[in-house]
């Protein structure tokens, strides 16, 4: 499938009657939150998610809150909503760092029966029901696709559009017309994306777009066309730092998708207890993936 | 009207209800949905759309009229009397662009919460409910949500349904989210009135000898507060807006007061208005160069059912039933449209409302289910009854 037609085929907009067409569907369709203290907004997601969906049945069967070390109530608002819990590993005693998305996403896959599972964080003031419902029918409709991306803006918000298009240009051209490699909404066919490698930092979402195309195709990733994301304090897109630990994701992504080579370590993904080292976990100490022209 | 044992004992009474008070996180959650959406007065399309797809999704039909009421209804019985079920549109603010509700594990918060959008949300539940376990022997029910129901919307939602709507129905329920046990039998009389008053101006110095437009506004302000005004019926003046001004050191050359009077009695009401005329015929009286006008922006009769009209009494049974202590009140609302023109109408409140019409207005989630039961009867009883006009 050539760049453009997969721009016609797997691109799409919102459709209205989206939400009310997923009910009396056989396949399990499961809601994961990824939330970090988000009290505030965690309470109003599950209401509606559950109880206004469009139609008066929401679509899940399953709910997991995978919270991300919350100092806050969120894990308890989660469970009287009747959502599943899933608290932050023993990895955050190690280390000073509180779980990320990547990590969450991670625990969710592990723990999940769903064969579809949406993706979305919890610290978004608003929903656009009809996106989202419009991202899970895809997957629905078109079993070749297992990964699903939320696209909010035209040209994808500032991390994309400055950080992971450009390089997905010049070294995956058939990404190139991902509106937003960055996107948190995901909805994911866990039997594809389960096996694939999962960067368990914050940022591991253009990452998965690489790994799922290199183990599936192009033709496996569609995207969908959302309403403004609103977020409860910033767009967690913008913390310091995770644009690095995006760029750093992504990279070793397209170096094991043979994009590019380098034997130097990217050394982003932070590793497992079990994984550690003797010395502990790695640290990052520098990058170097080019072999930059200092001239 | 039936009595809460002869409305109890209607099959399919229990069976509705037992499903209405299941449906309360559903109600939650679309009174969330709509208070999310920007209704200011004039500008409901957005929220009347909504509205609509939940009466259709509900009944099956809605429609929206020519003055933006969603209406739709529940056929019921051949030869029963008609009932309607009222509740507002409009939300309280008018610049709100993405209104936010914070949803906690015991409350609602946010602007227009608890004002309108609980009570949308229960008058889809109760079509809702009807519709999926129907209570034997129930007249047409019309369920319809009303645009303008605000101040500057002057009723104009309401009014549009008349002279329809005695065609159908000769009870009116309307349904307020705020006064858990509120029973409003009577309509508050109001006059709405936009005084203007335009003067030469000029430098506040040079030209200190003539007459200041503010100045008399403040004037006319003070006459009518000066008014007696009896304790009963309760009667007040509310000067609510002044526009005046353009700087420091000039006169002002024009200003516009906007005022409210308010009375439980047609007859304090009236002679409030006059009064309110007569200051303001006087009020440029020979000063050159000034003129005042009076307008009126909204009125409202004073008038209501008495405690002893059947609708009352039987809505003060189906709160007691319910485990409400009623409060017999007055207010300004659609009702005072319908009661205008003589057909029998009850405002009633559905949830305990702290911080009404504030950015911090806040719904407590426990008192709704008793709000429901209590709507839930009194649309029974009121439906259920045999003759148009019961005693």
């Amino acid at each position: 499938m050539t760049p453009e037609a997969w721009l016609f085929r797997n691109s799409f907009l919102p459709s209205r009657d989206a939400a009310s067409r997923l009910r009396g569907s056989e396949v399990r369709i499961g809601l994961c939150l990824l939330a970090r203290n988000a009290a505030v907004t965690l309470g109003r997601h599950l209401l509606l998610l559950r109880h206004g969906w469009p139609g008066g049945t929401a679509p899940w069967s399953e709910i997991i809150v995978a919270d991300l070390g919350s100092t806050d109530t969120t894990s308890e608002i989660g469970r009287e909503h009747g959502a599943t819990v899933l608290e932050p590993g023993d990895r955050l005693a190690a280390s000073l760092d509180p779980a990320a998305d990547g990590d969450g996403l991670a625990r969710a896959l592990r723990e999940t029966e769903s064969d579809i599972l949406l993706v979305l964080p919890a610290s978004l003031i608003r929903l656009d029901v009809a996106g989202i419902a419009t991202m899970v029918r895809v997957l629905l409709d078109d079993p070749n696709i297992k990964l699903c991306l939320g696209a909010s803006e035209i040209d994808g918000g500032p991390l994309s559009a400055l950080g992971t298009r450009p390089v997905l240009s010049a070294l995956h051209p058939d990404l190139a017309l991902v509106i937003d490699p960055t996107t948190p909404i995901l909805a994911l066919r866990t039997s594809a994306i389960r096996d694939l490698p999962l960067a368990l930092a914050g940022g591991y979402e253009s990452a998965l777009v690489v790994d799922c195309c290199a183990a599936n195709g192009l033709d496996s990733l569609a995207q969908v066309r959302l309403a403004p994301l609103e977020w409860e304090i910033q767009d967690p897109r913008l913390e310091p730092g995770r644009a690095f630990r995006t760029m750093v994701a992504l990279l070793e992504s397209l170096k094991r998708a043979g994009r590019i080579s380098t034997s130097r370590e990217l050394c982003h993904l932070l590793p497992r207890p079990m994984d550690w080292g003797e010395s502990g976990p790695r640290l990052v100490t520098g990058l170097e993936v080019f072999p930059w022209n200092r001239n | 009207m039936l009595s809460i044992p002869e409305a109890s004992s209607r099959p399919g009474f229990w069976m509705g209800l037992t499903l209405l008070e299941s449906d309360v996180p559903r109600i939650v959650a679309q009174a969330v949905q709509l208070a999310e959406i920007p209704s200011p007065t004039g500008l409901e399309e957005a929220r009347a759309q909504s509205v609509r797809e939940l009466l259709e999704e509900a009944l099956g039909m809605a429609r929206i009229d020519q003055a933006g009421n969603v209406a739709s209804v529940l056929a019921g019985a051949k030869g029963r009397p008609g009932t309607v079920v009222l509740a507002p549109l409009d939300s309280w603010y008018e610049s709100i662009d993405h209104p936010h509700i914070q949803v906690r594990p015991d409350r609602l918060t946010g602007p227009g919460i608890a004002g309108q959008s609980i009570a949308l949300a229960v008058l889809v539940a109760l079509a809702r409910t009807l519709r999926e376990r129907p209570v034997q022997g129930l007249g047409d029910i019309w369920f319809v949500a009303t645009v303008g129901s605000e101040m500057s919307g002057d009723l104009r939602g309401i009014c549009h349904l008349f002279p329809w709507l005695p065609t159908v129905a000769e009870r009116v329920i309307c349904l307020q989210g705020p006064g858990l046990g509120r029973l409003d039998h009577w309509s508050v009389g109001t006059y709405r009135g936009e005084l203007a008053i335009w003067a030469p101006g000029g430098h506040c110095w040079r030209d200190s000898g003539r007459p200041n437009a503010l100045r008399l506004a403040m004037e006319f302000s003070a006459q009518m507060e000066a008014i007696h005004k009896p304790g009963f019926p309760r009667t007040l003046y509310n000067p609510a807006q002044l526009e005046s001004g353009d700087a420091w050191n000039t006169l002002p050359s024009k200003a516009v007061l906007r005022f409210e009077l308010r009375s439980d009695g047609e007859e304090e009401l009236q002679r409030l208005i006059r009064e309110a005329q007569r200051a303001a015929g006087s009020l440029c009286k020979g000063l050159s160069g000034c003129r005042a006008e009076l307008s009126q922006k909204g009125f409202r009769h004073a008038t209501g059912l008495y405690p002893d009209h059947p609708l009352v009494m039987g809505t003060r049974e189906a709160q007691s039933w319910a485990g409400l202590v009623p409060r017999l009140g007055a207010s300004s609302s659609d009702a005072s449209v319908c009661l205008h023109y003589g057909v029998a109408s009850v405002t009633i409140g559905l949830a305990s409302v702290v911080g009404l019409e504030t950015h911090m207005e806040s719904l407590y989630l426990d008192s709704l289910p008793v709000g429901l039961r209590q709507a839930y009867a009194v649309l029974v009883q009121v439906a259920g009854r045999n003759t148009p006009h019961d005693t």
